[in-house]
């Protein structure tokens, strides 16, 4: 036999090593370094972060490691093919992981406000950057799922970080159950793939084909539709939306903007790897599925935050609209669309929406993570009254993550929708697309609604207390502005990170 | 017209009767003088009132027991097959990949037990 390790592998889970090796260092400094303080913990994880964002970003000269910019003919597999790297695997780490560096300047500033920082915060950034890329980038069924739940379990204990309060609990075991219940359905279904076909590599299960009525083929199909199940549980669109709006409103707000974006980042990327191998006959019968959660979701995601005054659930019901616009794409997914170039038209519209959704989700959560303070945390539409003299800047950040969510031109939310707008309707799907956009606009008086309550001189305006501070910390200053800018300016170079992001997915295999 | 499905109406049925009956049953056997069932607002359960509240406070430190419990369990089910194949695997001239790969997994536990101890998970009591 030969040698079965290899030191390639290492090199092209680079990003991966670097993140858990920074963890393990963090914890291992923690106690047996005598004079360890917690910024010290802060940047081991800026410099892990920036380390593998630069890898991620550039490559390693010489090796197999594409960067995104240096391109990817061909990419390559790790450990015996249970990774795979291309070009639009990449990209998705790559999102991860600048997500995940602008949360952590957020998280630096709000935590140490709120008397809850402590080291392991950072520890747990990184397995939370390591899980989502390994889940990405997974190969095999098991692989995925072990990275699935290294992203997953720090969520867990992160949404009851501030234990103090009974909403945080709740939030975390309910995240945890909910979670665990779709992780385990989709444990079924590997299982029944590897019943299937007998392997539960994603090249080698899927490529095989099955005639329709045989035993194995209906294992597979199950397996299938189990596996995604579990993902939708975790991108949380109609069916398995239980959970949303309290997880989201219980954890602290920081939290709740890397479970919002994050999760579905990489869950959006491991479905991708999937469904690219799924069988052309059975995606029908998912396509009809996936309409109908997606319908189900742009009407319940835009109809339910309309009477609601919590700040934090309009925008978690609001996130299961868009995951419902997000899902829309999974139906191009499958190889038979290979031939008339709808799937890489697909995966780049859906790369820049979850691109432009991540960040605008980031920005409106580490807003409202800044504007509440002190023992009273729900943050309502009275206590935006006047934020615009009392705190310009929040006001500011918080309309236009808002404006952005609603689709209004200029900014980065409007050419996300206008691109999957574009291939929705190139693929004739022309009753969803109407759908979509009516329901858009229902959801848009929500949106305008909280810039309203910002922005409108209200007669009644100092009636609220003292709950709002001044926007301090020089980290939090610069992630929110390099975010802002990025939701204001990624619209005007949609085309070119839309036509930058077809390159990759044109190679992929 | 679905024929195949007339077992689950006599299924049905005799669920209904068997329910009946023991209605029926009830009220015929029971002593006569007994008490109304609003007498009895708790739970009902074996007929013995409850004691207390079902949700008993344990000692935090069972749980961090039974955590590192569970870690060192499961490493006993990483380490068993290992430890079975490790002949094999050596015959084949791979005896120190396997071995530095458990290696490489045994320092990764034993950085947490670390962390665990100096952070005083086993200490029963405190310090002062």
């Amino acid at each position: 036999m030969e040698n079965i390790f290899k030191f390639q592998d290492l090199i092209l889970s680079a990003p991966q090593m670097i993140l858990i090796s920074g963890a393990l260092l963090i914890l291992l400094l923690q106690v047996i370094l005598p004079g360890f303080r917690k910024l010290l913990a802060f940047y081991i994880t800026l410099i892990s972060l920036f380390a593998s964002l630069y890898f991620v970003t550039f490559g390693i000269p010489g090796t197999a490691f594409y960067g995104l910019l240096s391109g990817n003919p061909e990419g390559g597999t790790a450990f015996q093919g249970n990774l795979r790297l291309n070009g639009y695997i990449q990209h998705y780490s790559f999102l991860i992981l600048l997500a995940l560096t602008i949360i952590l300047f957020f998280i630096k500033r709000v935590f140490a406000e709120q008397k809850l920082e402590l080291a392991e915060v950072y520890q747990f950034l990184l397995y939370i950057g390591a899980g989502s890329i390994f889940t990405v980038s997974a190969n095999d069924l098991m692989t995925m799922y072990i990275g699935l739940e290294l992203s997953s379990l720090p969520f867990f204990i992160l949404a009851a970080w501030d234990r103090g309060r009974a909403t945080a609990t709740e939030a975390a075991v309910k995240y945890f159950f909910l979670s665990t219940i779709g992780i385990a359905f989709m444990l079924l279904g590997i299982a029944l793939v590897y019943g299937g076909s007998g392997s539960t590599m994603l090249s080698e299960v899927f490529p095989v084909v099955f005639a329709e009525d045989s035993f194995s083929y209906k294992l597979l199909a199950a397996g299938w539709f189990l596996i995604i199940g579990g993902f939708l549980v975790k991108i949380a669109v109609v069916p398995f939306h239980g959970w949303v709006a309290d997880v989201y409103d219980g954890a602290p707000s920081v939290i709740t903007a890397a479970m919002a974006s994050i999760v579905k980042i990489s869950a959006v990327g491991a479905v991708f790897r999937i469904l690219q191998f799924m069988q052309p006959d059975m995606h029908m019968i998912l396509n009809t599925g996936i309409i109908i959660f997606a319908v189900a979701s742009m009407v319940y995601g835009n109809m339910a935050p309309l009477n609601q005054n919590n700040l934090k659930r309009v925008f978690a019901y609001s996130s299961i609209a868009h995951a419902g616009y997000i899902i829309t794409m999974f139906m191009f997914f499958p190889e038979s669309f290979k031939a008339i170039s709808l799937r890489t038209e697909a995966s780049s519209a859906l790369y820049f929406y979850i691109l432009t959704y991540a960040l605008t989700t980031i920005l409106a959560f580490a807003t409202i993570a800044y504007l509440e303070n002190g023992e009273e945390r729900g943050l309502t539409f009275d206590h935006l009254k006047g934020l615009s003299k009392k705190n310009p800047f929040a006001a500011f950040l918080l309309s236009v993550s808002a404006l952005s969510f609603a689709g209004i031109p200029p900014l980065a939310g409007f050419f996300g929708k206008l691109f999957l707008l574009k291939v929705l309707l190139s693929a004739g799907y022309y009753y969803l697309a109407v759908v979509m956009i009516v329901t858009s606009l229902v959801g848009v008086y929500f949106y305008i609604r909280i810039v309203f309550y910002a922005y409108w001189d209200f007669e009644d305006e100092n009636a609220t207390s003292g709950m709002l501070p001044p926007f301090r910390g020089i980290f939090a200053w610069s992630a929110a502005i390099v975010t802002a800018v990025l939701v204001l300016g990624l619209g005007f170079y949609s085309e070119s990170i839309f036509n930058f992001a077809r390159v990759a997915s044109e190679l992929i295999q | 017209m679905i024929t195949g499905y007339w077992p689950y109406l006599i299924h049905f049925g005799i669920a209904a009767a068997f329910v009946a009956f023991l209605l029926f049953l009830t009220t015929k056997i029971k002593p006569a003088n007994s008490d109304k069932a609003e007498k009895y607002p708790d739970t009902f359960e074996c007929g013995v009132p409850r004691k207390g509240d079902a949700r008993g406070m344990f000692n935090v430190r069972f749980y961090i027991v039974a955590v590192m419990f569970i870690i060192f369990d499961v490493e006993a089910v990483f380490l068993f097959p290992w430890a079975v194949s490790f002949l094999d695997y050596k015959a084949t001239g791979l005896g120190l990949f396997i071995l530095a790969e458990m290696t490489v997994f045994l320092i990764i536990l034993f950085i947490g037990y670390f962390y665990m101890i100096r952070k005083g998970a086993l200490q029963w009591e405190d310090p002062e």
